[in-house]
C-alpha cells in the first residue's frame, strides 16, 4: 500500500470520502434490495452510543439510506440515563457552597425535582453557585488541587470515561479536597436489557470507544443468545455505513455474528490496563437508570479501599437503594421508552408541544444526542431530500 | 457516547502525557494504556489516551467494501468498474499523505 | 417564569425569545420604527432613520467578555470594531461612536488602560469619533471585571436589509469561520497555543468598496457573532421567504479550528467571527464580487451555498454533507461548553 502519512489527517480524509461513501450507498441499497426481495419489510437497526447518533444525524445518513433500513438510537446518552438523584444532589451541594465540577453535557441535565429552586447545575450557577465545567477530569484535578476549596466532580460517562477517575484515583493524583459523586455506567448490561424489551432489533452497531476498553468480546452474547448481527463501528460517516452494510450482509446470510468493523483501534481482548485500573478502584453493583430502572451490574461504585473519595460519605449523604428508588421521570414523559428504543419520540404526547429543543422536558430532548432532541431537530426530513 | 479525538504522542512523563491532536493544539492527557510511546497515534477520550491507532489495519475494512461491490455486481465487467473505481479513490487518500 | 440563564445572552434562539418576550411585545408598532427606516420591527444589525438622500444608521451593543485580553485581541478592541463592523453591514460609513465603561472596584488601572486604549485605536485607524461617553465604578464583587457598552452611527445612501434576499443568491464568506469563538474556547479551556487567534478587527477596508460598488446586488450583509453563521443564516431564511442551502465541503474553517471542535464537541458553524462578513449576492454579479474580495485581501473568501425558493411554512438552513447526505443546519442554542460525548 501506499505512503499512509498522519494516520490523525487520514482518518478524516479516509472515512468522510464522498466518492467511496456512494460506493458504500450502493452497497447498502444492493444488499436491502435483495432482501426485499427474500420478503424483508424492514430492517431497525440499534445504536448504543451517542456519538453514533451524533455521527448520524451530523453527516446526514438517514438521509441517504433506504426508507426501509431504520437507524434507532438505544441507550447510549449517559446523559439522558443518569438519574434524577445525582443531578439533585450536586446541586444541593453547589448551593451549600461546594465547587462542583462536570462536562458540558452534565451541566444543562434537569433534574425531576427542584432543590433550591435550581433544576440543574445550570441554574445552580445562575443563583451564583461555583460550578465549572471543565473538558476533563485531569483538568478539575488541577484546578481543584490549585484553589484547595471543597469541591466535587459529578462524575458520569460509560466504561470509556470512567478509567479517568480510575487512573487518578489509582495514581493518587486527586486532591484531598476533591471528591466523586460516581454515576458511572456500564453498557452491556443495558444492550441487554434493551433488546431483550425491545424485541425487534435486526442488528446492533455497538460502541468502538466503550469496546477499546472492555474489548469487542463484551457484545458476543448479541448474536449468541439472540441472533442479532452485531458490528462494533468507528464514528467517522464511513464507519457507520460500513457498518450497516456489514449488518444487512450478516441478516441476508443468516449467519448473525461479532464483527469489529472499528479494527483500526479496537481489538477482542480491550484495554487491560485500563480494565484492571477499573477493577482496582469500582466494584460493579445493580445500579439505576433514569427512566428504566435497576439494571443488574450495570453501575461503578468506589471500593471501600478508596472511600475517602466519594461524595455521598464526605458530606453525609447516601444513595437511595432498589427499594427507595422511585420513578425519576417527570409526569407525562416516556422517556424511558424512547430510550432503550421502544418508544419513537413522536408517540410521546408532550414531543414538541411541552417538550421541545428550546424548552427541553424530559431529559432525551435535553442532550444534542437525546432522540428526542434528535427528531425535533430532524423534523423537515423531507425539506432536506429535495436538496439531495 | 464517548467522543474520541485522535492524536500524536509528544512526550510521556509517568501518568501523563503530551498529545498533539493537529494543527499545533496540544494537551496534557492522562495515559489509559499500557507502553504508550513518542510517536504513537492514539485515541483520547475526556483527556485520557483510551487506545492506539494501528497503522497495520486501518484500511481493513475497505476490504470488506471490494467484497461486498463484487458479490452485488451483476456482471463481472461492471464488478471490475466498481473496484477500479473504489480502489482508484483509496490510493488516492493514501498518497495524500501530510 | 424563571430566571436570566446565560443561555438567554448567548446570541442563539434563547436570546430572540427573551427579546420577544421583554421587549418587541412592549412595543406598539409605532414605537419600533422611525418614518420609512429600519427599527426594532426588523431586527437587523443596525438602526436606521431616514434624513433626505439617505439614512442615518446607529447601533448599540454591550461587550463583556472572558478573558478580557485574549490572543488576537481584547474587549476594547472588540466594542470597537464590533460596532464599526454593525454599521457596515447595515450598508453604513461609520462616523463616531459613544461609549459607557462600567468597571469593577479594584481593577488593574493598567488593565483598564490598554482596553481603553485599544478601543480608541481602532477609532482612530478607522477615522471614526469618539464624541461621548460614561464611566462608572461597581462595587467589588458585583461586576466580573469590566462592561463596555459602544453606540456607534454612520450615513448609508442605500440599506442592505437582510429581508432582500432572492431565490439564486449566493452566500459568500469573505474568511474562515469560527476563529473568534475558537480563540475564546481555548482560552477558556486552558489551551496554550499560538494557532489560536481571534479575527477581531474592522471590516471598513472591505466593505466600504463593496457598498460603493455593489450597493444593488449585495442583498444581505451580516458579520456572524454570537451564534456563528448557524445563527446569521437561519435569521436570513427567516427574514427572506428562503431556504438558505450551505455546502460543508465549501466551508472555510481552518485546521487547527476543526481540530479544536472535534475535541471539545462543538459545531464550528456555532462560534462567533468578529473580523468576517456573510454576503447574500446576486448571481449575475457573485464571481465578480468574490474577485473583488480576494483582491482586498481576503484570499479565503468562498461562496458557501445559495438561497433557494422556499418550500416549507418555516425558514431552514440546510446543510449538505460531506458524505451527500444533508442535515438541517439548527441556529445554536445554549451555552457552548465541551462536551465529552
Amino acid at each position: 500500500m501506499a505512503q499512509k502519512g498522519d494516520l490523525r489527517y487520514l482518518t478524516k480524509r479516509l472515512f468522510r470520502d464522498e466518492i467511496l461513501a456512494s460506493q458504500i450507498v450502493n452497497i447498502v441499497r444492493g444488499y436491502w434490495e435483495l432482501l426485499r426481495s427474500k420478503g424483508v419489510e424492514e430492517v431497525k437497526i440499534m445504536n448504543f452510543c451517542g456519538t453514533h447518533e451524533y455521527t448520524t444525524t451530523h453527516y446526514g445518513i438517514r438521509s441517504i439510506l433506504p426508507p426501509g433500513v431504520n437507524l434507532v438510537a438505544g441507550p447510549g446518552c449517559p446523559v439522558c440515563i443518569t438519574p434524577s438523584f445525582y443531578v439533585e444532589a450536586a446541586v444541593k451541594l453547589a448551593l451549600e457552597g461546594v465547587t462542583l465540577y462536570t462536562y458540558g453535557d452534565a451541566y444543562r441535565l434537569p433534574a425531576v425535582r427542584e432543590v433550591g429552586g435550581c433544576r440543574s447545575l445550570s441554574e445552580a450557577r445562575m443563583m451564583g453557585a461555583d460550578v465549572r465545567v471543565v473538558y476533563s477530569f485531569l483538568d478539575a484535578v488541577r484546578d481543584a488541587a490549585k484553589h484547595g476549596k471543597p469541591s466535587v466532580f459529578l462524575a458520569v460517562g460509560f466504561e470509556t470515561t470512567c478509567p479517568a477517575y480510575a487512573s487518578a484515583i489509582a495514581n493518587n493524583l486527586v486532591p484531598e479536597n476533591l471528591t466523586l459523586i460516581v454515576a458511572g455506567r456500564l453498557t452491556p448490561p443495558a444492550a441487554r436489557f434493551s433488546v431483550e424489551r425491545v424485541g425487534t432489533v435486526s442488528g446492533v452497531i455497538a460502541p468502538g470507544h466503550v469496546s477499546t476498553i472492555t474489548g469487542a468480546g463484551v457484545w458476543r452474547f448479541l448474536p449468541e443468545e439472540y441472533g442479532i448481527p452485531t458490528v462494533v463501528s468507528g464514528f467517522e460517516p464511513l464507519d457507520v455505513m460500513i457498518a450497516i452494510s456489514l449488518i444487512l450482509r450478516q441478516i441476508m446470510d443468516g449467519e448473525p455474528r461479532l464483527q469489529i468493523e472499528y479494527s483500526r483501534t479496537v481489538t477482542m481482548e480491550g484495554n487491560r490496563r485500563a480494565k484492571e485500573l477499573l477493577a482496582r478502584v469500582f466494584d460493579v453493583v445493580d445500579a439505576a437508570w433514569r427512566g428504566i430502572g435497576f439494571i443488574e451490574k450495570s453501575g461503578y461504585a468506589l471500593k471501600e479501599s478508596v472511600s475517602q473519595y466519594d461524595a455521598f460519605s464526605r458530606y453525609g449523604m447516601r444513595e437511595p437503594n432498589r427499594s427507595e428508588w422511585s420513578h425519576d421521570l417527570l409526569p407525562g414523559c416516556i422517556c424511558g421508552q424512547v430510550i432503550i428504543g421502544a418508544a419513537k419520540p413522536t408517540d410521546c404526547r408532550l414531543f414538541m408541544k411541552r417538550c421541545t429543543p428550546g424548552t427541553p422536558y424530559g431529559p432525551c430532548m435535553v442532550s444534542a444526542e437525546g432522540s428526542c432532541s434528535i427528531w425535533a431537530r430532524m423534523g423537515g426530513r423531507g425539506v432536506v431530500e429535495e436538496v439531495l | 457516547m464517548c467522543l474520541g479525538v485522535y492524536g500524536k504522542v509528544l512526550r510521556v512523563d509517568g501518568e501523563l502525557a503530551v498529545v498533539d491532536f493537529g494543527g499545533g493544539l496540544t494537551k496534557d492527557v492522562l495515559v489509559g494504556v499500557e507502553d504508550v510511546r513518542e510517536e504513537d497515534y492514539v485515541v483520547v477520550h475526556a483527556g485520557v489516551i483510551v487506545s492506539r491507532l494501528s497503522e497495520k489495519d486501518f484500511t481493513a475494512v475497505f476490504d470488506f467494501i471490494e467484497e461486498a461491490a463484487k458479490h452485488l455486481a451483476q456482471s463481472k465487467s461492471e464488478a471490475a468498474t466498481y473496484l477500479a473505481q473504489i480502489r482508484s479513490r483509496l490510493e488516492e487518500n493514501l498518497s495524500t499523505s501530510k | 417564569m424563571g430566571r436570566v440563564s446565560l443561555a438567554h445572552g448567548s446570541g442563539g434562539i434563547e436570546t430572540s425569545h427573551l427579546l420577544e418576550r421583554l421587549i418587541l411585545n412592549r412595543l406598539p408598532d409605532w414605537m419600533k420604527r422611525l418614518g420609512d427606516g429600519l427599527g426594532l420591527d426588523y431586527p437587523d444589525d443596525s438602526a436606521a432613520i431616514p434624513i433626505p438622500g439617505g439614512y442615518i444608521v446607529a447601533t448599540i451593543d454591550a461587550y463583556t467578555v472572558s478573558p478580557i485580553f485574549f490572543p488576537g485581541g481584547d474587549l476594547g478592541k472588540l466594542s470597537a470594531a464590533g460596532t464599526i463592523n454593525d454599521l457596515l453591514m447595515l450598508g453604513g460609513r461609520p462616523a463616531a461612536v459613544l461609549d459607557a465603561i462600567v468597571v469593577e472596584e479594584g481593577m488593574d488601572m493598567d488593565d483598564l488602560s490598554r482596553i481603553v486604549e485599544s478601543m480608541i485605536s481602532i477609532l482612530r485607524m478607522e477615522g471614526v469619533c469618539l464624541v461621548g461617553g460614561d464611566i462608572k465604578v461597581m462595587p467589588s464583587g458585583q461586576l466580573d471585571g469590566i462592561l463596555v457598552t459602544t453606540a456607534g452611527v454612520g450615513y448609508a445612501s442605500k440599506l442592505i436589509v437582510d429581508k432582500n434576499i432572492r431565490p439564486g443568491d449566493k452566500i459568500i464568506v469573505t474568511g474562515p469561520i469560527g476563529e473568534h469563538g475558537a480563540a475564546i474556547l481555548a482560552a477558556q479551556q486552558g489551551i496554550k497555543s499560538d494557532e489560536f487567534k481571534s479575527d477581531v478587527s474592522p471590516l471598513t477596508r472591505l466593505m466600504l468598496p463593496l457598498i460603493e460598488k455593489y450597493a444593488d446586488h449585495i442583498h444581505a450583509a451580516r458579520d456572524p457573532t454570537r451564534g456563528g453563521v448557524a445563527m446569521a443564516l437561519n435569521d436570513w431564511s427567516k427574514s427572506s421567504d428562503t431556504m438558505i442551502v450551505v455546502y460543508e465541503s465549501e466551508l472555510p474553517v481552518r485546521e487547527p479550528v476543526v481540530n479544536l471542535c472535534e475535541m471539545m464537541g462543538v459545531d464550528p458553524l456555532s462560534l462567533a467571527s468578529e473580523g468576517t462578513a456573510l454576503l447574500a449576492v446576486s448571481p449575475e454579479k457573485a464571481g465578480e464580487v468574490l474577485e473583488q474580495i480576494h483582491g482586498l485581501g481576503y484570499n479565503e473568501a468562498r461562496i458557501i451555498g445559495e438561497a433557494r425558493s422556499r418550500t416549507s411554512s418555516v425558514g431552514l438552513v440546510v446543510l449538505k454533507t460531506l458524505i451527500g447526505g444533508a442535515r438541517i443546519l439548527e441556529p445554536p442554542s445554549g451555552e457552548i461548553v465541551p462536551r465529552i460525548c
